[in-house]
């Protein structure tokens, strides 16, 4: 009874498929972005009012649209989308008319995107594109010839496995930046862009769909990789160990695909699952009493897991939650959208009292 | 127990409704801050630390094993690649020259990459030194010449071609660069750079073209277009560069052949058909550039003359303009009309006694399409193609002994070329009228053969049967006069019978 509740404040039915939402920084209001039945590109911009979402603008887009993030603005709030024809472009939602920049990022359907940077983070403005052609892009808003780095699969691989999920994290100083992608093979693979060097790959056995920094601007510390077949792993990213890489905790977080992880901007222990039921749940990390010990074989130090608490979950829907994005200036408000083509903004109540 | 549970609920109700309200005074707060920040100026962007650099270690991998990568930083791999030979057999068996090229490949490309990554940093710094506007990025674009990898990585293995093409790229770029700074002759080195790695660049050749133009260089210039064209008939840039270069060198008509080709290849494009009317202009102000003087051969069929007295104002401009060519504002007053109108009967003569002389080459400058069409242009060669004959025909459909100089001198081969199947009605009844003319070369005896091989070759052609079906009955009884009078003169015309339909 007094256990946090996710509740639906507004639903909105779309004549789209929505495939993102994201909240717009410092602002009410949030976008949508997905694709019409014809097969453009639609971005949605909406605000909510008195427990009604209304939409303010919408912008037909030649290309359908796959994903987006305002991660790495140079002005305030662009949005950087990627589309099904691989190509990533910046908008400026108050003259978006033709995009600010754009590239074409990929062959193939960019099937996720990340920023970090600019003016909210730290460091360089970057944009991470991971895509149905094997290849994981860095670009650089500023540099529009060819990406800054790039993970490709070599040459000879004959059917390189899709890049189904990337993350920006450790992006604490003016250099410092990595990014773990996930992969449909259920490889995990961390990527150092300051040494330019792959540090730490994994296999998770299921593809993975969600993958998550606890938070981007700080040094990394929890990583979290949601995969096909209700299963979520997370690991300890502040103890390397030289063969046994990161320590990590899996556990089953549903039934049926999980298909994003976000965390709480306002408390990096708690985040959210969405489920391919329908379901979101929020679960609470809890910290061992020594998060490292020496390893019995060869003394170096490992990682020690926690464990982690279910605190609630609702069903919201009966089709798939595909996006679910919490907005950063206010504890518990989200926005999601899912495959039965509504989207909803939840409160979720009670957060303040989980410490 | 069940006291606490409602107690709960009540609570919870509560603490929802409360909530709801803290969220609608939140959407308020947050619009208000919203709009506060829409208001903001674009931040600076010094501040950005500048756009992150591959480090040495130059590794691009999806497995562990780094990808080998050429780069003559990561000392490693030289050793491997490099097999120093310990003994004489192994000294003989080394080919130098395989080792020598190999060298100067990765020179190449380390030179290039190098370029490349000097390129970036100091874009990056102008970045940072500059405050960003929206369109920055856009403009980077142009700035930066990076051709994109295979896939879509830094640095690359690149094969010979792709050299080639990268560093006819990267010359093509820094020409046009220096071309939109005015730097002409440096973008003229630029382009002759990347012609030696591609000789065959249209593009370059036509971007060389320009860069002659601008330095005055104008035979220069329409040779490299006349090449790129060889190469890329379909280049319509290239088509309408020529047809301005050759403005310059005055071959107006020249120009307008070309402008003509290219409005074919894109007709949709406006900007042509200005030029076009521009070129018109031209021809109709300048003359072709070569002032007429009284004693060049200049045709003007007696008709012409005799009908000039009714219009005298239109013709005095025309005539007063050769003879005044120094000033270009020909001058149109009463005081020129008396020396003028001399002029005229004397050319008049002299057309007469010329008339009868070898009709072939009129010469270039004789270009004078005036603003009224009076005395028309006949094509300074003998026509080759439907553009030039159209164009012509057009004009002197009305004259026909002007068109039956145009039409003899057409070589009979390429009438199917001209014509192909645009053979039209109106073509036939022209060249009837035309035969009819006493003073037409066709009518001459000596001509009758290649009159009857002209009708022959127009009778074949494709259109011939429909064009055909629409004369008139007086056309038809005028066609019909005609096969008399050849049949009179040479019995080979009996060849004209069907083709002409006659009974």
């Amino acid at each position: 009874m007094d256990k946090p509740q996710i509740l639906v404040h507004a639903e909105k039915s779309l004549t789209y498929t929505a495939y993102d939402a994201k909240w717009i920084p410092e602002s009410a209001r949030f976008v949508l972005l997905g694709t019409f039945p014809k097969g453009t590109g639609v971005i949605d911009i909406c605000t909510f009012k008195q427990g009604k979402i209304e939409s303010l603008k919408q912008l037909e887009k030649k290309e359908a649209i796959k994903c987006g993030t305002f991660g790495a603005a140079l002005e305030d709030r662009l949005l950087a989308t990627g589309d099904f024809s691989g190509r990533l472009s910046l908008w400026d939602l108050e003259h978006s008319t033709s995009p600010l920049y754009t590239v074409q990022a990929h062959k193939q359907i960019i099937n996720c995107i990340d920023g970090a940077g600019g003016k909210w983070g730290i460091g360089a403005p970057e944009i991470v594109t991971g895509s149905r052609d094997g290849c994981v892009h860095v670009w650089d808003p500023r540099q529009d010839s060819e990406p800054v780095m790039s993970l490709v699969p070599p040459e000879s691989a004959a059917a390189p496995p899709d890049c189904w999920a990337v993350a920006f994290g450790n992006s604490f100083s003016q250099s410092d930046r990595s990014v773990a992608c996930g992969y449909d093979t259920g490889d995990l693979k961390l990527f150092d862009l300051r040494m330019s060097k792959l540090v730490w790959e994994a296999n998770l056995r299921n593809g993975i769909c969600g993958i998550q920094f606890d938070r981007k601007d700080t040094e990394m510390n929890k990583l979290i990789a949601t995969t096909l077949q209700g299963k979520m792993y997370l690991f300890d990213m502040r103890t390397f160990h030289q063969t046994k890489g990161y320590s990590n905790l899996a556990e089953q977080g549903g039934e049926g695909t999980l298909w994003s992880v976000s965390h709480f901007p306002q408390n990096r222990d708690l985040f959210s699952i969405t489920g391919g039921d329908g379901l979101i749940s929020i679960f609470k990390y809890n910290y061992p009493s020594r998060r490292f010990r020496p390893d019995p074989d060869d003394g170096l130090s490992v990682g020690v897991m926690g464990d982690v608490t279910k605190i609630s979950s609702t069903n919201v829907s009966s089709q798939p939650v595909n996006s679910l994005d919490w907005h950063p200036n206010k504890l518990g408000l989200g926005v999601c959208v899912a495959f039965d083509q509504t989207a909803r903004v939840l409160i979720t109540t009670k957060l303040k009292s989980i410490q | 127990m069940s006291v606490d549970i409602q107690l709960q609920i009540k609570r919870n109700a509560e603490e929802q409704k409360e909530m709801f309200r803290d969220l609608n005074s939140w959407v308020e707060e947050m619009e208000a801050k919203d709009k506060a920040l829409k208001q903001t100026t674009p931040t600076e962007l010094s501040h950005l630390p500048p756009i992150r650099q591959k480090s040495n270690d130059g590794s691009k991998a999806k497995q562990p094993t780094i990808q080998d990568v050429t780069n003559t930083t990561s000392p490693q791999e030289k050793p491997a690649k490099r097999i120093v030979p310990r003994s004489r057999q192994e000294w003989d068996k080394l080919d130098i020259e395989a080792l020598e090229k190999e060298i100067d490949n990765e020179e190449a490309k380390n030179d290039s990459i190098r370029q490349r990554i000097e390129a970036q940093q100091r874009n990056a710094k102008i970045q940072a030194q500059k405050p960003q506007s929206q369109t920055q990025p856009k403009q980077q674009q142009k700035t930066q010449s990076k051709p994109l990898g295979k896939n879509g990585s830094f640095v690359e293995e690149l094969s010979p071609e792709e050299e080639a093409e990268y560093s006819a790229n990267d010359a093509k770029e820094k020409g046009n660069n220096a071309f939109r700074s005015g730097k002409y002759q440096q973008a003229l080195d630029f382009y002759s750079r990347g012609l030696s790695f591609q000789p065959s660049n249209s593009i370059l050749l036509c971007n060389k073209a320009a860069a002659l133009n601008k330095l005055n260089r104008n035979q220069e210039a329409e040779q490299a277009c006349t090449k790129a064209l060889s190469i890329d008939p379909a280049y319509v840039k290239c088509w309408v560069r020529r047809a301005n270069v050759r403005k310059c060198l005055g071959k107006f008509s020249q120009a307008m052949d070309d402008l003509k080709k290219a409005l074919t290849l894109e007709p949709g494009n406006a900007s042509i058909r200005k030029d076009i009317e521009e070129t018109q202009k031209a021809i109709d102000d300048t003359l072709g550039g070569v002032p007429l003087t009284i004693t060049e051969t200049k045709k003007l069929p007696i008709g012409e003359v005799e009908s000039s007295p009714a219009k005298p104002a239109p013709k005095i401009e025309l005539v007063a303009q050769p003879t005044s060519a120094q000033t270009p504002a020909a001058p149109n007053t009463e005081t020129a009309a008396k020396p003028t109108r001399k002029l005229q009967i004397e050319e008049v003569e002299e057309g007469e006694t010329e008339k009868k002389e070898e009709p072939k080459q009129t010469p270039k400058k004789a270009e004078e399409a005036p603003k009224l069409v009076f005395t028309p242009s006949l094509p300074s060669a003998p026509i080759e193609n439907w553009v030039d004959f159209d164009r012509h025909f057009r004009q002197l459909k009305s004259f026909p002994s002007l068109l039956s100089e145009m039409m003899f001198a057409v070589p009979l081969e390429s009438f199917r070329a001209i014509f192909a199947s645009s053979l039209e009605y109106e073509h036939v009844k022209a060249f009837v009228t035309m035969m009819g003319t006493a003073d037409s070369q066709f009518a001459q005896p000596e001509n009758v053969s290649h009159a009857i091989q002209f009708w022959k070759t127009l009778s074949s052609l494709p259109g011939w049967n429909i064009a055909h079906m629409c004369l008139t009955k007086q056309e038809k009884g005028e066609l019909h006069a005609l096969y008399d009078k050849l049949l009179s003169l040479d019995p080979q015309a009996e060849q004209l019978k069907k083709p002409f339909k006659i009974k």
